[in-house]
């Protein structure tokens, strides 16, 4: 079973780790376990494992220092295969059977949100560590809840400006037909009016749909400077190969919002194109710190380190700060001290400032704006062009509709 | 007009796709009357088996081999599997096929990973048939799917109506009991029949991985619009479903002209209409259940 | 006897046995959950014989209907399992007609379309549906029982109360069951053509099937969503209807309760094999096919006939 896995490796290293500070002298309590439910099973596999596994790390890091107020960190994973049932069920596992103090996950939005509600039942802390929807951070927002990844506002709000300059200010928009793909059609729309500009058209197309000839025909047809998709995993692959196929990206720029390595890598050359918002990238040479983090995670693990990788670090870590900072383990507290929080260099991993926003408890991590092409290295795949701010690209606070309430 | 004619010919694209697999579903259900849910399953198991074959061998003979690969397999499950249920209720055939179904969808997931893989087509197809003009999504290999799909048909139709064997699998659809009491061995025909249809089935499934691209989900996608075929065509009529499958396929293609949501929803309403309006659909026998 | 009072023995303390195994008191409302719904849909498919690949439907109505209740309507648990319960059997309600002339394939392939219109419904009609993301804002609430306040918040306690309105909905069922309404489905199932010439209105008793087995279904659906406090679309694709034949039919549809069986079988193994392996999906499905091929009973039956041969 994964727990036990985890569990084994974990002490070995405990036994290092402890042999290690027997030197320091400092005391291992009892440990303080948090949970991570993510898919690891399924379609989106691959990027819940990023995440477990840069959540790994962490805790290995973290209890190498000598753990949290003295406990060693010990991490509990279960796999939700992005259902919500599933996940919902496996969280309070967690918490009723292994009595996990903190909670983690998911990439799915709709299981985070339900994971941020079951948790709050349980007056229990909760870092989103791969959700996107604009509503965790927004309408649905809540005292126990931190969000690490970008937003769709954020996304839209950083690459659109660059967009505009570079290619022009006529958009067409193909997203997929639910409530992310319409947030995201409205966000750039928004950006894009603002800057003076104007969407041709905009068509939402069913998720999971493998033809995008008649949707391509019609963007074709209406000339854009800038044609935008929004679709991911799949039907990314499948809209892709197909401007490809027809040779739109001679005749236009292709770009979007979110892209994620692991969706590039699993891309035919051929369709290996466009302007996208990276939320993490592994190659920074600006910034000393990253490489070493590269190093030793392509030691472990064999591969590199991807922005889901980062987001279970930072969130392990980010926990591990704040209840440093508050010296308690209580949820309220510990929130508390998360607000405001900025993660040191070695852990945010990117340049300036990233620190959880108060008003929305939103990550202000920089967007990577950049373009997919091959680098030297094999695993290099994305040209990183500009590293927007999170200050820069996330919007007003007032903007979000996030009221956060505490616990009375 | 001319952006109507465009989805009027895209959808005969995609309508190739059902078509095929709809014909095989016929075919199988015509003679064995099991209405075959793992059809989807074997165009995945298909296209994946092309995949590897392509990687080994190069497109076009990984073309020619996978289905009849498939076929073989279609064969050896149909006697290990469907076989003892000829005899018993329908309703467990329908069963198995389904348990079926996810079983092949789960292996291929298991050796091959849950995210789609790419799949190459040859240089010579992947250009535009006509570049620079209006119909410049017509892509070379499109029109070889069409024409692929058209030579099927054709190859099955002139199989059917002008050899023996034919003439046994259009008798034992018609009236397998008489075939049987006058002497054949309809359990044969079961077979033939039964690796026929899958062999379409994986026709398809290498044809459609070229277009649409691999993935152990492909199946499902494919499937529905075909069972939708097939009762529009008409159960019992092969032609019937073929045709059925090009017609879904064009309807579906201009309904998203409109509204882009309705080409998925486009065959669920077609089969509505058809089984409150005129079950037996356009060409089908009355009674083919009773 | 002695089986079956070891069998409501362990019904009564599950919570602390699951607890007691490793495991997980929610479990046992989980299991119990779906059994309910196998057993609903195991009216029409094991008594009165007709698969239908569209229950998913009822369920997520009944999840929805629920949680809009509790949302926006009161803050009450039993008028949220009535109403979501009341929601899906009017849905069966209104589709039943339409669906009952249709028979075999025909049947099958339009109950996956009612399946999947609702499915898209839920899916797109974001402001009140959630869209993708779900239905949430809502939480079971406590009971208010002749002056007593029971607080259900906890696994525990819920699950009493699952197990309450399973034991209710359970008994209401068998007296369908085994009543001339009963042995009218059991006549459809065996022989149609037959019912009918003994004077049988087939269409009437399978609408009658249909809608029971919806309300059942839908009030599976509704105790689900106040279990999790959350309704999402999955619940309602036809790929959920295929989850409950199969715990039906492994369960075995011959037997009342096989289905519960089926649904324990299916959940628990779910739960073990998850951790184990990925691929959990596929020995289920295997399993499936052999339970077909050797075990039609399935394993009530298997067990039944087991018990039977060590008298």
């Amino acid at each position: 079973m994964l727990r036990y896995r985890l569990t084994r490796r974990g002490v070995l290293r405990l036994g290092l780790g402890s042999a290690a500070l027997a030197f320091t002298g400092r005391a291992q309590g009892e440990t303080l376990r948090v949970g991570l439910v993510d898919p690891l099973s399924g379609v989106y596999a691959a990027l819940g494992r990023s995440e477990l596994e840069g959540a790994r790390m962490a805790v290995d890091d973290v209890n190498v220092r000598g753990g949290v107020l003295g406990r060693r960190l010990e991490l509990l994973a279960e796999d939700s295969a992005a259902k919500t049932d599933l996940g919902v069920q496996k969280l309070r596992k967690l918490v009723e059977r292994d009595r996990i103090q903190f909670s983690l996950g998911e990439v799915s939005s709709g299981v985070s949100l339900a994971l941020s509600q079951t948790a709050a039942e349980y007056k229990m802390l909760h870092i989103v560590t791969g959700g996107h929807a604009d509503d965790i951070t927004g309408k649905s927002c809540r005292w126990n809840t931190f969000r690490i990844p970008t937003n769709g506002t954020m996304e839209a709000r950083a690459i659109g400006p660059l967009l505009a300059e570079r290619f022009g200010k006529n958009w067409y928009i193909i997203t997929p037909d639910y409530a992310y793909g319409w947030s995201l059609q409205e966000a750039f729309t928004r950006v894009v009016e603002r800057l003076g500009g104007k969407v041709l058209g905009a068509d939402r197309v069913p998720l999971g749909t493998s033809d995008y000839s008649a949707v391509l025909l019609k963007a074709a047809r209406a000339k854009p400077d800038v044609l935008l998709t929004f679709q991911a995993g799949d039907d990314a692959v499948a809209i892709l190969k197909q401007i490809a196929q027809f040779g739109l990206d001679k005749q236009m720029a292709i770009a979007g919002g979110l892209q994620e390595w692991e969706n590039i890598a699993a891309l035919p050359k051929e369709a290996r194109m466009g302007w996208w918002t990276f939320e993490w990238y592994w190659l920074q040479p600006n910034v000393p710190e990253v490489k070493a983090f590269v190093d030793r995670y392509r030691r472990r693990y064999r591969k590199v380190p991807t922005a889901r990788s980062w987001f279970g670090y930072a969130a392990i870590w980010s926990l591990a700060l704040a209840i440093q900072k508050a010296k308690s383990l209580e949820a309220v507290k510990v929130a508390q001290a998360l607000e405001g929080l900025e993660l040191p260099r070695n852990v945010a991993l990117q340049p300036g400032r990233v620190y959880y926003r108060k008003e929305d408890h939103q990550l202000l991590t920089g967007v990577f704006v950049g373009y997919v092409r091959q680098g030297q290295d094999p695993d290099d795949l994305f040209e990183v062009v500009r590293v927007v701010p999170g200050e820069e690209a996330a919007p007003d606070p007032k903007d979000t509709g996030c009221r956060i309430a505490y616990p009375g | 007009m001319d952006l109507f004619l465009l989805q009027l010919l895209n959808g005969l694209v995609s309508g190739a796709f059902y078509a095929l697999l709809a014909l095989g579903l016929a075919l199988i259900l015509s003679l064995t009357r099991i209405i075959n849910l793992a059809h989807g399953g074997f165009l995945v198991v298909g296209a994946y088996l092309g995949y590897v074959l392509a990687g080994l061998l190069g497109f076009y003979p990984a073309l020619l081999l996978a289905p009849f690969l498939l076929a073989l397999l279609g064969v050896l499950l149909e006697a290990l599997l469907l076989r003892p249920l000829y005899a018993r209720d329908p309703l467990e055939s329908l069963l198995l096929t389904f348990g079926l179904a996810l079983v092949l969808e789960e292996a291929v997931r298991a050796l091959f990973g849950p995210v789609g893989v790419p799949f190459r087509i040859p240089e010579g197809l992947s250009a535009p048939l006509f570049p620079g003009t209006a119909f410049f999504f017509l892509t070379r290999y499109r029109a070889f799917v069409l024409g692929m799909a058209a030579l099927a048909g054709l190859l099955v139709f002139l199989l059917l109506r002008f050899t023996a064997l034919g003439l046994y699998l259009r008798a034992g659809a018609q009236d397998r009991e008489i075939l049987s009491a006058l002497g054949t061995d309809v359990r044969r025909l079961y077979t033939l029949a039964f690796a026929l249809g899958v062999y379409l089935a994986g026709l398809a499934g290498v044809l459609a991985a070229g277009q649409l691209g691999l993935s152990p989900t492909m199946g499902t996608g494919l499937l529905m619009p075909s069972f939708v075929a097939l009762i529009l065509g008409g159960v019992g009529s092969l032609g019937g479903s073929y045709l059925g499958g090009l017609l879904v396929g064009m309807a579906s293609g201009l309904a998203g002209q409109f509204v882009a949501q309705a080409s998925e929803f486009a065959p669920y309403v077609i089969l509505a209409l058809v089984l409150l309006l005129r079950p037996r659909g356009l060409f089908g026998q009355e009674g083919f259940f009773e | 006897m002695k089986a079956k009072f070891a069998l409501s023995l362990l019904f009564l303390l599950l919570p602390w046995l699951l607890k007691a195994l490793g495991s997980y008191a929610a479990l046992g409302s989980y299991i119990l959950v779906w059994g309910l719904a196998a057993m609903g849909l195991n009216l029409l498919m094991g008594y009165a014989g007709q698969v239908s690949f569209g229950h998913a439907a009822f369920l997520g109505l009944g999840a929805y209907g629920a949680g809009l209740t509790l949302k926006h309507l009161a803050p009450s648990t039993p008028l949220a399992l009535l109403l979501g319960t009341l929601l899906a059997a009017l849905a069966a309600l209104l589709l039943g007609p339409l669906v009952v002339r249709l028979k075999g394939i025909y049947f099958a392939t339009f109950t996956i379309v009612f399946s999947q219109l609702f499915y898209f419904l839920a899916f797109q009609w974001n402001e009140v549906t959630g869209g993708d993301d779900g239905l949430r804002g809502f939480a079971r609430q406590d009971l208010h029982l002749l002056g007593l306040k029971v607080d259900l918040t906890a696994s525990e306690a819920y699950y009493y109360f699952v197990l309450a309105v399973f034991l209710l909905l359970a008994y209401l069922l068998w007296r369908a069951v085994d009543s001339p309404l009963g042995r009218a489905f059991l006549a459809l199932r065996e022989n149609p053509l037959r019912a009918r010439f003994l004077g049988l209105r087939v269409e009437r008793y399978l609408l009658g099937a249909f809608v029971l087995s919806g309300a059942a279904v839908g009030a599976a659906g509704a105790l689900l969503a106040m279990l999790i406090n959350f309704a999402q679309p999955s619940m309602l694709h036809w790929s959920t209807s295929g989850e409950l034949v199969m715990m039906a039919f492994l369960g075995g549809r011959y037997r009342f309760f096989g289905p519960l069986l089926g649904a324990a079988l299916f959940r628990v193994m779910e739960e073990l094999l998850s951790s184990v392996t990925e691929e959990w999906m596929l020995f289920l499905g295997t399993l499936f096919i052999l339970a077909v091929l050797f075990f039609p009973g399935g394993l009530a039956d298997f067990l039944r006939r087991w018990a039977w041969n060590r008298r």
